[in-house]
């Protein structure tokens, strides 16, 4: 192998020193603090540039890593939300008074986590980068530990994240007995019998999809889902929202492409398609009663995991290709959508509620149109990225002869519009209130939500650029 | 005379049971630890006894890196105790619930 292992990680290396970079740079050189949100920004950039620079050369560190088009794929969405979560960060830690250089470390290293779960091809070492986010992601959670909710936030995802860790482990422990090996790709051929039946490898598979499913806040494991999101920091909420999800899909496809020759495929989809029409009618009916934005959008993305587990019920390459292309656009329309709730300046232990928006669309243009453009990407409206999203996944469903499942989806996203749209009801035909809340529009979050506002859009009208990649990753996949 | 491995599936099964119970049951901070712990040292139990099935070293293995993880994992959520018992001034986790739907 003519390139070295240690040259195909080096984004991760990148991420990992700098963050342990700025978490001593707060202590050292506190003077530095209004300049670690770039200095984070400029690492995932060159992290980015790193990634797309370094040749694929598939299976690395003895099998372990699989450095694939998937993985360049999903690491580059990754590093996106990143980015923009790093910018977003700035000004809302600079006016809650934690800009810490920890926040900036603790966002980096929850990155790698995310980035080596998606390239790995054995159980340890998707356990040892889903905990690396998980434990990331609880400080980070209960970061403004002045904060009643922020703690409780943090106090929640820890205990649901180490329970849903704990029986991710038992099922791979099953999944160890079953097949004697921790490496996905040398699990047996399908006609080599397994030593303990096949109860045992279908039991550690449904721990290991529930463990997976408590970090999709897919539906029967979803209760942490609002609570976590209304609590959290905002830039970490929208972190929170696309990147392990992204990665736990990624996870799950490679996990189902591995071992599907050896389960019973008909119970196994059955169980997959059950959860995903759980998810969607929850999500999408619980939506309707909210009031507070964080938490609607929490039930939103419940739902909208239900849409992208649709893809990888079709499975094959055309069902992961879009669940490839849905990750990016959910990426795009969350973190525009908590973009501009973080620019809510009144205190982070108020209700940020929808009714707050009323008359802000001739206010606040700007921040408005983009809440906006989310609002109707989310709710799947052409020319929008969420429409071609949704139109691929329902595509792969009904290429596979699921089309009950393509039809429960559309009509899950018809009873979404509803309260979707009542979002921009709100901004925009509603007057003004006497006591207006208080808002702040800084440059940097202005400049987040344009970025996601744009390119939902673009992606929209041309969604062949993402959806070639997509491609590309999914034909990596063994079937 | 050896003990099959069925036995200590069973017992690992039990533990995990138990501490998951723990888990749910409990509503003292430290107690819920402890659970997780319980559970997380029964999945140990379970990978060692199929590493002897097998007569390879990765579930070995795995167990050392849960043990460092569960140990990351206790860490952080006593810090979080700290904090919300300077809060609360207690750490019944019964008063966390300012959010509900």
């Amino acid at each position: 192998m003519p390139i070295n292992d240690l040259a195909t990680i080096l984004p991760e290396l990148l991420l990992v020193l700098v963050g342990a970079l700025l978490a001593l740079a707060d202590s050292l050189a506190p003077s530095l603090r209004p300049r670690f949100a770039l200095l984070a920004a400029v690492a995932v950039a060159g992290a980015t540039v790193l990634r797309w620079a370094i040749p694929l050369p598939g299976r690395v560190w003895g099998g372990v890593l699989l450095v694939d088009p998937m993985a360049r794929f999903v690491d580059s969405y990754i590093l996106a939300a990143l980015f923009l979560c790093a910018l977003l960060a700035e000004p809302y830690l600079a006016r809650t008074g934690a800009r810490f250089g920890e926040f900036y470390a603790l966002l980096l290293w929850a990155g790698v986590g995310a980035m080596v779960m998606a390239k790995s091809d054995n159980l340890l070492v998707i356990f040892v980068g889903l905990e690396l986010l998980s434990i990331s992601l609880y400080a980070l959670n209960a970061f403004h530990t002045g904060n009643v909710l922020s703690l409780e936030a943090g106090w929640k995802y820890l205990v649901v994240g180490g329970f849903s860790a704990a029986v991710l482990l038992f099922g791979v422990a099953l999944l160890y007995g079953a097949t004697g090996t921790l490496s996905l790709a040398s699990t047996p051929a399908p006609s080599a019998p397994l030593a303990s039946g096949g109860s045992l490898l279908l039991t550690g598979l449904g721990l290991v999809f529930a463990g997976l499913a408590f970090k999709l806040a897919l539906a029967p494991f979803h209760a942490w889902a609002p609570d976590v999101y209304q609590g959290s920091p905002t830039p970490v909420t929208a972190f929170l929202s696309v990147v392990p999800k992204g990665a736990a899909l990624v996870v799950l496809a490679r996990l189902v492409a591995a071992l599907l020759p050896l389960a019973a495929l008909p119970r196994w989809t059955g169980l997959l398609a059950a959860v995903a029409v759980l998810s969607m009618t929850l999500g999408n009916l619980v939506a309707i009663a909210q009031r507070d934005l964080k938490r609607m959008l929490a039930y939103s993305g419940i739902a909208h995991m239900g849409y992208a587990l649709v893809g990888l019920v079709a499975f094959g390459q055309d069902g992961v290709a879009a669940v490839l292309v849905y990750l990016a656009a959910y990426t795009l329309m969350n973190i525009a959508a908590f973009a501009v709730v973080s620019a809510f300046s009144e205190g982070e232990e108020e209700p940020h509620l929808i009714t707050d928006l009323a008359g802000q669309g001739w206010v606040r243009p700007g921040l408005s149109f983009a809440l906006a453009v989310a609002m109707f990407s989310l709710a799947g409206i052409p020319p929008t990225v969420g429409f071609a999203a949704k139109f691929l996944v329902f595509r792969a469903a009904v290429l596979n002869d699921l089309v009950w499942l393509a039809v429960v989806g559309v009509l899950n996203s018809l009873v979404s519009v509803f309260f979707y749209v009542r979002v921009v009801y709100y901004l925009y035909m509603r007057p003004l209130p006497k006591r207006q809340p208080q808002f702040s529009e800084p440059v940097l979050v202005r400049l987040v939500a344009g970025l996601c506002a744009v390119g939902i859009f673009l992606l929209g009208l041309l969604p062949g650029i993402v959806l070639a990649g997509a491609e590309v990753a999914a034909r990596t996949l063994p079937r | 005379m050896t003990v099959p491995t069925n036995y200590f599936i069973l017992l690992a099964t039990a533990l995990f049971a138990i501490g998951a119970a723990g888990v749910l049951l409990r509503r003292n901070g430290i107690s819920i630890l402890l659970g997780i712990e319980i559970m997380l040292n029964a999945v140990n139990l379970a990978l060692a006894t199929f590493a002897r099935q097998h007569g390879n070293l990765d579930g070995q293995v795995l167990v050392f890196f849960v043990m460092a993880v569960a140990a990351a994992e206790v860490a952080v959520g006593l810090a979080l105790l700290v904090a919300i018992f300077r809060r609360h001034r207690s750490i019944d986790v019964d008063r966390l619930n300012v959010m509900r739907w």
